[in-house]
C-alpha cells in the first residue's frame, strides 16, 4: 500500500502526490460536472434497465444471487458512498481474491 | 502531431484500418505475438505466424507510410501445453534478431496457471540473455489483479530485471499503481467495453503523471478499434492538457520505451 508522505501545501503548489509529479486537471470541478454529467447519468440508467430487464424475465429468481449480480450491487454501494478512488474499489471487488482459483 | 499505436494486432484488421491510422497521424504500430483466436496445431504454425508479422504486414503498413514493428513470443493462452511451448521457444531467437523485432512479448499470464508462469519465466529469461525488450499482457477482467501480482512478484524478486525495459499492458486503477510504483512502464487499452476508456485513461494520467506511462488501443479481433487511442488523445485535449503533453504522453513516451535497442526508428521531439 502506498503511504501519503506529502503535505498539503506540496499537493496544492507543486502537484505532488504520493505517486509523484501528477498532471492535475485543468478543469474545474463544476465543469468537470457539466462535461460528464449526462455521461454519469446514462451509465447509471443503462445499469439500472439492466436489472430490471433481468428481473421480469423468466426464472429471474435463479440469477438474483448470482455473485455477479450481487458484486454489482455492492459496486452501486461504493459509487454512492464517500470515499474516493471507487474504480479502484470497485475493480478490486470484481477480482478473483488471493485465495480463489482463477 | 504524430501519434505511435505501440498495441495492435494487424493480422487480424483489414487494409482499412492501416488508411484511417494513417488519416490520423500514426506513423509507427507494433504488434505483439498473440492468440489469434484459435489454438494452433503445430509449432510449425508459430513459426509461419512470427514471419507474417515480421515481413509481410510491415509491407501492408508501409504503403500507408506507417512503420510497422513486431513482437516474438508464445503467448499465455497456449502457454499451458509446457513441451510444445518449449519447441516454439526454440526458434525465437532467429525472429529475435531482426531488425524490426522489439523484443519478447505479448508474454504474460492468462488464467494464472502453474503451467503459465513456469513458460513466463522461461520467456523472461530468454529476453534477458538476448538484452530484449519485455512486453507483458496482463489478464483479462477478475484475472488481472491477481496475475499482475504475481508477475510483480517474480520480475521484482528475480533481481537482474531493469524495470525501465518492461512494460506491463492492460493496466487499470486496480493494477497500474503497483507496476508503476515498482519503475515499470505501464500501458492502459482503450477498449469499447472490457478494459479502460478514454476518460479513465486520461483520469490515471492525472493522478501518476506522464512518466513511464503509454496508451494503446491493442485492436485485435474482437470488439476492439484502432481510433480509440485518438478518442483518447482528444478526450486530453477537452480535458485542457497542453499540446507538449498529449505529445509526451502519445508520441515521445512510446519513442523512449520502444527505442532503447536502437531499431525503432522514430525519435522524440523533446
Amino acid at each position: 500500500m502506498l503511504t501519503y508522505n506529502v503535505t498539503e501545501p506540496a499537493i496544492e503548489l507543486f502537484g505532488i502526490t504520493p505517486y509523484g509529479m501528477t498532471m492535475k486537471s485543468p478543469k474545474t470541478a463544476p465543469e468537470l460536472v457539466d462535461q460528464f454529467y449526462l455521461h454519469m447519468r446514462s451509465a447509471l440508467i443503462e445499469t439500472a434497465a439492466a436489472f430490471d430487464r433481468i428481473q421480469v424475465a423468466d426464472a429471474a429468481s435463479e440469477v438474483w444471487q448470482d455473485p455477479r449480480l450481487v458484486e454489482l450491487r455492492e459496486a452501486a454501494l461504493i459509487i454512492a458512498g464517500d470515499q474516493p478512488e471507487r474504480a479502484r474499489q470497485i475493480l478490486e471487488l470484481l477480482s478473483v481474491k488471493e485465495e480463489e482459483e482463477a | 502531431m504524430k501519434i505511435i499505436e505501440p498495441h495492435v494486432h494487424m493480422i487480424a484488421r483489414t487494409v482499412q484500418d492501416y488508411e484511417r491510422m494513417a488519416r490520423m497521424h500514426t506513423v509507427a504500430i507494433c504488434e505483439p505475438a498473440f492468440w489469434a483466436g484459435y489454438d494452433r496445431t503445430s509449432p510449425q504454425a508459430f513459426h509461419d505466424y512470427f514471419t507474417h508479422i515480421s515481413e509481410f504486414e510491415p509491407t501492408r503498413a508501409a504503403q500507408y507510410l506507417i512503420d510497422h514493428y513486431c513482437w516474438i513470443c508464445i503467448n499465455p493462452k497456449e502457454a499451458e501445453d509446457v513441451g510444445f511451448s518449449r519447441e516454439v521457444i526454440s526458434f525465437m531467437p532467429e525472429f529475435l534478431n531482426k531488425p524490426n523485432v522489439l523484443g519478447v512479448g505479448e508474454i504474460g499470464l492468462n488464467k494464472n496457471t502453474r503451467n503459465e508462469m513456469i513458460i513466463f519465466e522461461e520467456q523472461v529469461e530468454l529476453a534477458l540473455q538476448m538484452d530484449q525488450l519485455i512486453w507483458i499482457h496482463t489478464p483479462h477482467l477478475q484475472d488481472k489483479l491477481k496475475g499482475s501480482k504475481m508477475m510483480l512478484d517474480y520480475l521484482v524478486g528475480h533481481g537482474g530485471v531493469d524495470p525501465a525495459r518492461v512494460c506491463f499492458d492492460h493496466t487499470e486503477e486496480h493494477t497500474l499503481p503497483m507496476l508503476h510504483e515498482k519503475g515499470f512502464w505501464c500501458a492502459m487499452t482503450v477498449y469499447p467495453v472490457t478494459k479502460n476508456s478514454p476518460e479513465r485513461v486520461i483520469d490515471l494520467v492525472e493522478k501518476f503523471g506522464l512518466d513511464r506511462m503509454i496508451v494503446d488501443a491493442s485492436g485485435d479481433w474482437g470488439p476492439s478499434d484502432p481510433a480509440t487511442l485518438h478518442d483518447t488523445l482528444f478526450q486530453m485535449r477537452l480535458r485542457g492538457h497542453s499540446d507538449k503533453s498529449v505529445e509526451q504522453l502519445f508520441y515521445n513516451n512510446p519513442c523512449r520505451f520502444l527505442g532503447q535497442l536502437g531499431k525503432f526508428k522514430p525519435q522524440p521531439t523533446d
